[in-house]
């Protein structure tokens, strides 16, 4: 014979009973098979549900998703020209005059790369999230603004304020480093600095110290993450190079890693919230790195566990 | 916890999506129809306005937006006509491209609002009971009560699974035994 209603058999299912009722509860379906029988139709019900509104999300964030890139294809990209100017100008008290002309050439290699290497990566059919809306100058206003205030706000010396090591700065340094990475030759790897051949693996970036500093940083590979566009960002007197995502599983929404010189040594993985974003950030190898998104923070972890994978070591 | 607690509760990572996802999902959800439920979101959007939430924990703001949202749609409901919608015969294709199974839009349908919502925010939200009577403006034990009911709808939809594991199974054994079963 039954002696328990249902919404006490759900509540059990549900984990909402506490130890006491639950002890009880367990005594009674040990020797009550029928209602023994019951709960588990509840555990079964409970899961379904759990399933049927599991995959409705799972839907939900595809739609979004689609929809995003449909208003990104939509909107009018700016011609590249006029975003090498608009954002040299925004720049121009901030970087010499030496950095500026660097930076033309490597915004010329970048911009061909962005616009010449959009197809045969992430599936069929290129990167239907081009760079339009990222390029938008508002957008890149906006971009800056919450860069700085974030950096602000996690502002440490090892990140910020670092000044490369001088025997790390040269040129040369530069493409052994990259070349021993990725096992490649110093040669080509100036060939492709030069614009001479464009590897799509590759964004080009210049980090300006007292120096310049060219560097070719991997375009990151993962699950569900659609490269968008790369730059270099100007924040706290030093460059980090800039490169944002859109996380499909997500709901496409921007997820923007930074990279910038520090001063070596190593900072254990710290995350944290701010403006509605989480980012965790760490320092490694004499660079420091940083996640920022609206996604949750273990999404931040595997994707860092994927820059350390392909980018640092 | 119980061992009938560790069973239950399959250790099983639920991928995590966007706060605007689930929104409107539950908008979804509540009103039965895309289109409104997208307006529902937008209308969320304007009354909570830019920048807020800053000064809450990501839990609260999510409880306030879903409470806000169903006190929206409250609103909404009585000046909006009903929609045939998502949940009606006729509908399939729709569901499915929702990701719901057919079934159990059509059983989801047969149930008042309330309890659509109650039944997303505890299984698809997995909000406590408590969180969702607060939510919904209900007590807990009437939210015990429309639990029950929205469940006996789905009934004949779900049936007795040979395969759902075995609650009591090293009920009164050692706890070596336990953690056999519970894997």
């Amino acid at each position: 014979m039954t002696q328990l209603g249902d919404e006490i058999l759900i509540a059990c299912a549900d984990e909402e009973l506490g130890p006491e009722q639950i002890r009880l509860v367990d005594g009674i379906l040990a020797r009550d098979k029928p209602t023994m029988a019951q709960y588990r139709q509840h555990i079964a019900i409970g899961q379904a549900l759990s399933g049927a509104f599991s995959s409705m999300l799972e839907a939900g964030a595809k739609q979004l998703a689609a929809e995003r890139l449909k208003s990104a294809a939509e909107a009018q990209p700016l011609p590249v020209a006029e975003q090498q100017r608009q954002t040299l100008s925004s720049k121009k008290n901030l970087i010499p005059a030496i950095a500026a002309g660097v930076l033309l050439v490597v915004f010329g290699a970048a911009g061909g790369y962005l616009a010449g290497n959009r197809t045969g990566r992430n599936g069929a059919g290129g990167d239907p999230f081009a760079t339009a809306n990222f390029w938008n100058r508002e957008q890149i206003r906006a971009e800056e603004k919450r860069t700085k205030a974030l950096f602000r706000a996690v502002r440490e010396p090892d990140i910020t304020a670092a000044t490369p090591r001088p025997d790390k700065r040269s040129v040369g340094k530069w493409f052994e480093r990259v070349a021993l990475r990725h096992q490649q030759d110093v040669p080509r790897l100036f060939d492709q600095y030069e614009g001479k051949s464009r590897n799509p693996e590759l964004a080009l970036f210049q980090f300006s110290g007292k120096g310049i500093e060219p560097a070719m940083i991997p375009v990151l590979k993962e699950d569900d993450l659609t490269f968008v566009g790369a730059s270099p960002v100007r924040i706290g007197g030093q460059t980090y190079a800039r490169l944002v995502y859109r996380d499909i599983s997500n709901g496409a929404v921007p997820v923007t890693l930074y990279i910038g010189k520090t001063r070596g040594g190593t900072l254990t993985l710290e995350r944290g919230y701010r403006d509605n974003d989480n980012y965790v950030r760490w320092s490694q190898d004499d660079y420091s790195y940083m996640l920022i998104g609206a996604v949750p923070h273990w999404r931040l972890i595997v994707l860092s566990v994927a820059v350390q994978r392909q980018l640092v070591r | 916890m119980t061992r009938l607690q560790d069973q239950n509760r399959q250790a099983v990572p639920e991928r995590q999506y966007a706060p605007e996802v689930a929104l409107l999902r539950f908008a979804l959800v509540l009103a039965g129809d895309d289109h409104l439920a997208k307006r529902l979101v937008q209308l969320l959007d304007q009354k909570t306005g830019k920048g807020a939430g800053q000064n809450m924990s990501p839990s609260a703001w999510q409880f306030f937006q879903f409470k806000k949202l169903y006190d929206i749609w409250m609103e909404e409901a009585q000046k909006t006509p009903a929609v045939e919608g998502l949940f009606a015969p006729g509908h399939e294709n729709e569901a499915i491209q929702k990701g719901l199974d057919p079934s159990i839009a059509r059983t989801l349908g047969e149930l008042p609002t309330l309890y659509r919502a109650l039944l997303l925010l505890i299984y698809g939200e997995k909000f406590s009971y408590a969180a969702t009577s607060q939510l919904l403006n209900i007590s807990v034990e009437e939210l015990m009560t429309a639990l029950a009911a929205a469940q006996r709808k789905f009934r004949p939809e779900v049936g007795v699974h040979d395969s759902c594991p075995a609650p009591l199974s090293g009920i009164g054994t050692t706890s070596e035994v336990s953690h056999d079963t519970a894997r």
